[in-house]
C-alpha cells in the first residue's frame, strides 16, 4: 500500500484514490506575487493572476510562467516582474526568467501559450491591466517582445485570453476578454456596500469593457477585427475565455464569463477566410443567464463533456452567496442550467470561485471539476459574513450518472488561500494530471497529483499539419470499455491561465483505447484503433502517430 | 454653546413671535418655503438662538435648492443638538424639564427632533444619507443605551433602505430591551437584506422565542437558512409556515425553490403547482413551473404556464426571459427575439427603481 493511500485510510478520507500534496517548499518556484494593497481599496486590486504550463524548451516536460501584479504604491526597487521556471524534473525547478528574455513588469493577469507561427513552439501571450506582451519564442529557450510588430498593443484591462483557428485558415486567432474601463487616477467616488460594510467598488460602479478579436495573418501580426466580428458591439465585464464547438459545427465558438453583465456565447458564423463573423447567442442560448435571466458574477470559465453525449458542456465559477453554474449542453447551440440537479449548486454557495477546469484527475474515466476559490474582500473576515477571505479549492468526483460529489477535503484541498487562477498538466510525467494555483500575496500552490495514475490512461499531443500546428480546436472522441469520451483541444481556459497542452484520458479498468477518432480544424478526420494504455502518443495530422512513449 | 444656550431654548417666545412662527410653520406644510423662510428669518432676528426655526430654516433653504446655505445652517444646528444630548447625560433629569417645557410649548417639534434629540431624521429627509448616519452615530456615542431613539431612528433608517445603520440602532434596542420582540425582527429582517445570514438567524430565532410562530417570521428564517445553505433546515420552517397558514401559497412557492436548491425538481414542480393553486395571482411559482416544464422538454407546456404568470403579473420579466428560451426552441425566431426585448426593457425598469443602496449592495 503507498502511503499517500494508507494516510487517507487512517484520516478517514474516503474513497478517492489520489490526493494533492503542495510541494511549493523547496521546488524553486519562489514568487510571491505582488497584487496591490493588502487593504484592496480598488477593484483593480482583487482580480489576481494565472500561470501557464507549457513546454518553452521542447524538452518533452512542462515549464511554468507564473505572472505577477503590480501596485498602485510600490516600494522603491525593482518592480514586480513575471517568472519563467524551467521544470527539472521531480517538481524541481528552476527560475529562467532573465536567460529566456522575459519578466515583464506590467500590471499582468493572465498567461496563454500557444504556436502563433505554427514553426513547432510555444509562443507566450501575456494580458496585462495596460498593454499586453506577445513574446515569439525564438526556439533557443528565449523569447523577443514582439507586441507592437504583431498589433497588439493596447491600453485596456484586459483578462483572459484564449487562442484558435476562428477563420480556419491554419493559424491560431486570439480573442481577449476586457473587463472595465479603468483609470488608476480616477477611481470611482461612489461608497459601495458589500453586506453593509464599505467596500472596493465592483464593477457595477464602472463601464464595461469592450473585448477584442484578433485575426491572426500568419506573419506574426494581427488585425484587430473586434467590430468587424459582432463582439465589441456589446461590452461585458469579462474574465474567463473559452473556446469550443458549442454548437456542434466545426467552427470553433467563443463563451466567455463576464462579472455581473450576463455571459457572452458567441457562435462561429465565419464562411470564409479573413472575415470572422460571430452570432450573439448569449441570451437566447440560455447559457448567457440563470434563472429568471439573472446574471451572475462570472468569473472562470472551461468546457467539457461532463455526461458523455460528445458536446461540450460549460462550468463557470461566480461570486459567494451564488452558486456555480454547469450548463448542459442540450445541441443545437441550446444550454440547460442543471448545476442543483448535478449537486454543484447548493455545495458552492459559500465560496467565491476563479479558476475552474474539467478533468479526469483519478483517469476513472470522466470528468471530475476543480473550482480555485478565494474571496476578493478582507472584509469578510471581520464580522459574521457567512464566507471568509482566504477559502479552500474545491474537487468535484464525477459520479458518472449526471452528478458531482464533493471529495476536496479527501482530496487534500483544505488549505485557505487566496486562489485566482489554475493551471493544469503533468509537471512530473507520471501520468496524471498536478494543478498549479496563482494565489494572490503568497506563492503558488503546487499541487501533486499522487495517485490519480493508478488507473489507465493514455494522452494524445496532437500536431496539426494542414490544421493550426497546435491541433488546437481537434475534437478526439475516445472509445473503450463500452464507454465514450471527447474532448476538444484547447489553448486557454479556466481563468488567466494556460494548461498542458496534451489530451489526457483516464481508461478506468480498460487496458487499452479502443478507437480513438480526431477530427482535425481542417476538416480531416481520422480513427486509430487499440492504443495501448500508459502512453503519450504524438499524433500528425495526416501522418498519425509519429511518436509514443510512457 | 453654553448651559444658558438651553435655556434660551426653552424659554417661550412671545405670544406674537409665537404666531408668527407657527404662521411661518403653516406655510412651510404647505409648501410656500419663501414664504416660511421670511417667517423663520423674522423669528430669528428676534430670537436669533432659536432653534427650532434655525432647524426649519434649513429646510427651507433645501427644498428652495439653497443648499450651501442650508448646509451650513444645518451644521450648526446639528452641533448645538448634539450638544443639548451631551447636556443632558451631563446634567441629567436636571434637563430634562427645558425639554419637556419646549416640548409642551411646540409640539410640532417633538417628533420632529427634541423626541428623538438629533438632526438625522432631518438630514434623511433631504436625501444627506451620509451626514444623517454620522449624525446618528455620533449621538448613538453618547447615548447607547436611549432604546426609544435608537428604535425611532432604526425605523426610520430601514424605512430610507439604509439597512446597515438600521442594524446598528436595532443591536443598541435589543441590548437595553432584550424583550422587544419587534426590534429583534427588525434586526433580523436587516441583516437578511445585507444578507449577514447568521447574525440574522439569531436574531430571529429569538423573535420565534419571544413571539411564537408566525408564517412570515417562519418564512424568513427559512429563507436565511436557504441561504446559509441549511436547505433542510429551511424546508422544515416552510412547511410549518404552511401549515400556519393553509391557503397561503407563499410557503408552497418558497418549498419549491429550496428543493430546487437541492435538484429535486419533481418535488419542486409540484410544490409550485401548489402555491399557484393557492394563489394564482402569485407570478412566481408559474414563472419557476414554466422553467422545470422547459427544463423537461416540455415546450408547448412551459409556453402555456409563462403566459399565465404574464396574465398573473404583466410585469413579471423573468418570465420573458423564459418565453424567450421556449420561442428559441419552439424555432420562433422572431417571437424569441421579441421576448427578449421585452424582458430586457421590464428589468431595466425595474432595476431603476432600485436605490443606490440596492444595487451597490449587490456588490
Amino acid at each position: 500500500m503507498r502511503l499517500g493511500a494508507l494516510l487517507l485510510l487512517l484520516s478517514g478520507g474516503g474513497e478517492s484514490p489520489f490526493r494533492f500534496v503542495d510541494v511549493v517548499e523547496g521546488s524553486g518556484v519562489d514568487l510571491v506575487t505582488t497584487f496591490g494593497s493588502e487593504e484592496k481599496r480598488f477593484i483593480i486590486e482583487y482580480t489576481g493572476t494565472g500561470a501557464a504550463l507549457t513546454d518553452y524548451d521542447s524538452d518533452s516536460d512542462l515549464d511554468l510562467y507564473l505572472v505577477n501584479g503590480s501596485a498602485i504604491e510600490l516600494p522603491p526597487g525593482a518592480p514586480p516582474r513575471d517568472r519563467l521556471y524551467r521544470n527539472e524534473g521531480g517538481f524541481r525547478f528552476t527560475d529562467v526568467t532573465e536567460a529566456a528574455g522575459l519578466g515583464d513588469t506590467g500590471w499582468g493577469g493572465g498567461a496563454l501559450a500557444g504556436d502563433v507561427d505554427n514553426d513547432g513552439d510555444p509562443d507566450l501571450l501575456v494580458t496585462n491591466f495596460g498593454s499586453n506582451v506577445l513574446y515569439r519564442n525564438n526556439g533557443d529557450g528565449t523569447f523577443a517582445d514582439v507586441t507592437a510588430p504583431a498589433g497588439l498593443e493596447d491600453g485596456r484591462w484586459h483578462s483572459s485570453a484564449a487562442f484558435g483557428d476562428l477563420d480556419s485558415d491554419g493559424f491560431l486567432d486570439l480573442y481577449i476578454a476586457n473587463h472595465a474601463v479603468y483609470q488608476i487616477a480616477e477611481p470611482p467616488k461612489l461608497p459601495c456596500f458589500w453586506k453593509g460594510i464599505q467596500i472596493a467598488c465592483g464593477p457595477l460602479a464602472h463601464r464595461p469593457e469592450r473585448h477584442l478579436v484578433y485575426r491572426n495573418r500568419g506573419d506574426f501580426s494581427f488585425a484587430d477585427v473586434s467590430a468587424s466580428s459582432g463582439v465589441s458591439a456589446k461590452p461585458g465585464f469579462g474574465f474567463g475565455v473559452v473556446m469550443d464547438h458549442f454548437d456542434d459545427d466545426s467552427r470553433l465558438d467563443v463563451y466567455v464569463a463576464n462579472d455581473l453583465s450576463g455571459n457572452f456565447l458567441f457562435l462561429n458564423r465565419t464562411t470564409a477566410e479573413s472575415r470572422i463573423v460571430f452570432e450573439d447567442a448569449s441570451a437566447l442560448s440560455g447559457a448567457g443567464f440563470v434563472e429568471g435571466g439573472r446574471e451572475q458574477a462570472g468569473m472562470g470559465v472551461d468546457s467539457g463533456d461532463f455526461n458523455g453525449d460528445g458536446r461540450p458542456d460549460l462550468h463557470v465559477t461566480n461570486f459567494s452567496d451564488d452558486y456555480n453554474t454547469l450548463y448542459r449542453n442540450d445541441g443545437g447551440g441550446l444550454f440547460t442550467d442543471v448545476s442543483f440537479e448535478a449537486r454543484l449548486g447548493e455545495a458552492t454557495l459559500p465560496y467565491l470561485g476563479w479558476g475552474t477546469a474539467f478533468a479526469d484527475f483519478d483517469s476513472d474515466s470522466d470528468l471530475d471539476l476543480l473550482v480555485v476559490n478565494g474571496h476578493i474582500y478582507p472584509e469578510a473576515d471581520r464580522f459574521q459574513s457567512g464566507t471568509s477571505y482566504a477559502q479552500g479549492n474545491l474537487l468535484f468526483e464525477n459520479e458518472g450518472d449526471g452528478t458531482f460529489r464533493d471529495v476536496s477535503a479527501a482530496v487534500g484541498l483544505g488549505a485557505k488561500r487566496l486562489g485566482r487562477g489554475a493551471a493544469l498538466g503533468d509537471v512530473d510525467e507520471d501520468g496524471d494530471l498536478d494543478v498549479i494555483v496563482a494565489n494572490m500575496h503568497a506563492l503558488p500552490s503546487l499541487l501533486r497529483n499522487d495517485g490519480g495514475n493508478e488507473r489507465n490512461r493514455v494522452r494524445f499531443l496532437l500536431l496539426g499539419a494542414g490544421s493550426n500546428r497546435d491541433g488546437v480546436g481537434a475534437r478526439v472522441t475516445l472509445e473503450s470499455g463500452g464507454r465514450s469520451q471527447t474532448r476538444t483541444a484547447k489553448s486557454g481556459g479556466g481563468y488567466l491561465s494556460s494548461h498542458d497542452p496534451r489530451l489526457h484520458f483516464g481508461l478506468g479498468e480498460a487496458r487499452a483505447a479502443e478507437r480513438v477518432r480526431i477530427r482535425w480544424p481542417s476538416g480531416e478526420s481520422e480513427l486509430f484503433e487499440t492504443l495501448a494504455s500508459g502512453r503519450t502518443y504524438a499524433i500528425k495530422e495526416r501522418v498519425g502517430v509519429v511518436a509514443e512513449r510512457p | 454653546m453654553t448651559f444658558a444656550s438651553i435655556v434660551l431654548l426653552a424659554q417661550i417666545l412671545t405670544p406674537g413671535e409665537r404666531a408668527s412662527f407657527e404662521q411661518a410653520i403653516a406655510l412651510h406644510l404647505a409648501s410656500d418655503f419663501e414664504g416660511a423662510l421670511r417667517g423663520y428669518e423674522g423669528t430669528l432676528g428676534a430670537r436669533p438662538d432659536f432653534l427650532p426655526a434655525r432647524l426649519y430654516r434649513a429646510e427651507a433653504l433645501w427644498l428652495l435648492g439653497r443648499r450651501d446655505e442650508a448646509r451650513e445652517t444645518l451644521s450648526r444646528v446639528q452641533e448645538e443638538l448634539f450638544l443639548v444630548r451631551v447636556l443632558r447625560r451631563t446634567f441629567g433629569e436636571s434637563a430634562d424639564p427645558l425639554a419637556e417645557r419646549v416640548a409642551e410649548a411646540y409640539p410640532l417639534e417633538r417628533n420632529r427632533f427634541l423626541a428623538t434629540g438629533t438632526a438625522a431624521l432631518v438630514l434623511l429627509s433631504m436625501g444627506e444619507l451620509e451626514e444623517a448616519i454620522a449624525d446618528y452615530r455620533r449621538i448613538a456615542s453618547i447615548d447607547p443605551e436611549d432604546a426609544t431613539l435608537h428604535r425611532q431612528l432604526g425605523g426610520a433608517f430601514a424605512s430610507a433602505k439604509l439597512f446597515s445603520p438600521a442594524v446598528e440602532a436595532f443591536e443598541r434596542v435589543v441590548v437595553t430591551d432584550p424583550g422587544d420582540a419587534s426590534s429583534w425582527r427588525q434586526l433580523g429582517s436587516g441583516n437578511l437584506v445585507l444578507q449577514r445570514w447568521e447574525p440574522a438567524i439569531d436574531a430571529l430565532e429569538k423573535v420565534l422565542g419571544l413571539a411564537g410562530e408566525d408564517a412570515g417570521l417562519l418564512l424568513a428564517l427559512g429563507y436565511t437558512y436557504e441561504r446559509m445553505p441549511n436547505i433542510e433546515k429551511a424546508l422544515d420552517l416552510y412547511r410549518r409556515a404552511a401549515r400556519l397558514a393553509p391557503d397561503s401559497g407563499r410557503p408552497h412557492y418558497r418549498i419549491g425553490r429550496a428543493l430546487m436548491t437541492q435538484g429535486k425538481l419533481e418535488g419542486a414542480e409540484k410544490a409550485f403547482t401548489k402555491a399557484s393553486s393557492l394563489d394564482p395571482k402569485m407570478p412566481e411559482p408559474l414563472g419557476f413551473l414554466g422553467e422545470i416544464q422547459l427544463r423537461r422538454g416540455d415546450t408547448e407546456l412551459a409556453l402555456r404556464t409563462l403566459e399565465s404568470a404574464l396574465a398573473a403579473d404583466p410585469e413579471y420579466f423573468e418570465a420573458y426571459y423564459h418565453l424567450a428560451q421556449v420561442h428559441r426552441r419552439l424555432g420562433r425566431a422572431d417571437e424569441a427575439r421579441a421576448a427578449l426585448v421585452r424582458y430586457e426593457e421590464l428589468k431595466r425598469k425595474k432595476r431603476g427603481v432600485l436605490s443606490q443602496e440596492e444595487v451597490l449592495a449587490l456588490r
